[in-house]
């Protein structure tokens, strides 16, 4: 349903920026700039989950090449090209950004048990995040809940919706809405803990 | 609950605990599009800091005319100043060329007076 309304949201734009938008562009005109970021979002973002399969880092590079683009929009010259390469340009230069502090980290133990069991008190490393093995876990895991928990958890964390418009939707008080989200998380945790140890234990045997 | 660090706050923890759910159940989200509330957020947030930006630029560039517009001023005092003493300099030269004029006359009358008065000696 999510994609079939962001497919049809793409189709009303237009596919390139004429070239007289682009002198409005390098100006810094609002409704060239809303246009311009409601078609390349998607694509930046595309971009990213390609390279890590992971939606929070994908999404925080997202935020950053399009803050890095308002910011030193100065630097867009219309005569060198379209405001799609130069913005794909930026992203790119992200992703070399993001190898480079990749190369610099400590490489990841491939036991993700015990990054899990601290999921309370450390953030969990990008690297462990996209494991194929940590997304079957998770979804595994999700599918384990009560079904109004897992609904909880997706409409906030995923679909990224408002409190209030939950409510409404599930016919509960905002309170109540906040309540079964925190059972929902205290859960989802105690389940992914659980699962992991004994996917390690069905490795070890 | 295992606890690494024992002064580790509830608060802290219930923090912690968030970023990661979150960052968890998002790997159960197949679509490779950004959601709609993040997409329209974040064009939302850009468009506000394109007004900030150019806000703030048009600020810097009034700072500049008026930065210009007080070095006009100081450069302008300057001049008047400078104008004023070196009328008065020249003035003072004046006199005193006239005033050496004058001491040359003198000592020539002396000199004159010497000699006649070498002469009658």
């Amino acid at each position: 349903m999510k994609t079939g309304f962001r497919t049809r949201e793409l189709e009303k734009v237009p596919d390139k920026l004429e070239q007289k938008s682009r002198e409005k562009f390098a100006q810094g005109d609002a409704e060239v700039w809303r246009e311009f970021l409601e078609r390349e979002i998607p694509k930046i973002y595309n971009l990213f989950i390609k390279s890590w399969p992971n939606p929070s880092l994908a999404e925080e590079l997202v935020q950053k090449t399009v803050f890095d683009a308002v910011r030193g929009r100065g630097s867009y010259d219309p005569a060198r090209g379209g405001p799609e390469e130069w913005i794909l340009g930026i992203a790119r230069n992200n992703i070399r950004l993001e190898w480079r502090t990749r190369a610099s980290r400590q490489s990841i133990n491939v036991d993700i048990s015990r990054y899990f069991e601290t999921i309370d008190t450390k953030l969990l490393p990008d690297e462990v995040l996209e494991k194929e093995e940590t997304a079957e876990i998770v979804r595994s895991a999700l599918g384990k809940l009560e079904s109004k928990e897992e609904t909880v958890l997706k409409a906030v964390y995923i679909e990224g919706r408002p409190i209030c418009d939950i409510a409404r939707q599930m016919d509960i008080t905002e309170k109540a809405v906040y309540s079964l989200l925190y059972r929902a998380k205290i859960s989802l945790r105690q389940k992914l803990q659980k699962m992991i140890f004994q996917n390690e234990l069905g490795q070890g045997s | 609950m295992k606890r690494q660090d024992k002064d580790f706050s509830d608060y802290d923890s219930d923090i912690q605990l968030e970023k990661n759910i979150s960052r968890l159940v998002m790997l159960a989200d197949d679509s490779e599009l950004p959601g709609k509330v993040f997409t329209e957020r974040l064009i939302s947030n850009a468009l506000t800091e394109l007004r900030r930006t150019e806000t703030n630029g048009r600020q810097e560039q009034a700072d500049t005319i008026i930065t210009i517009s007080r070095l006009e001023k100081a450069v302008a005092m300057v001049a008047v100043v400078c104008g004023a003493g070196f009328s008065v300099l020249f003035n003072v030269l004046a006199n005193i060329s006239s005033l050496s004029t004058g001491i040359i006359l003198i000592a020539m009358f002396v000199n004159r007076l010497i000699y006649y008065g070498g002469l009658i000696l």
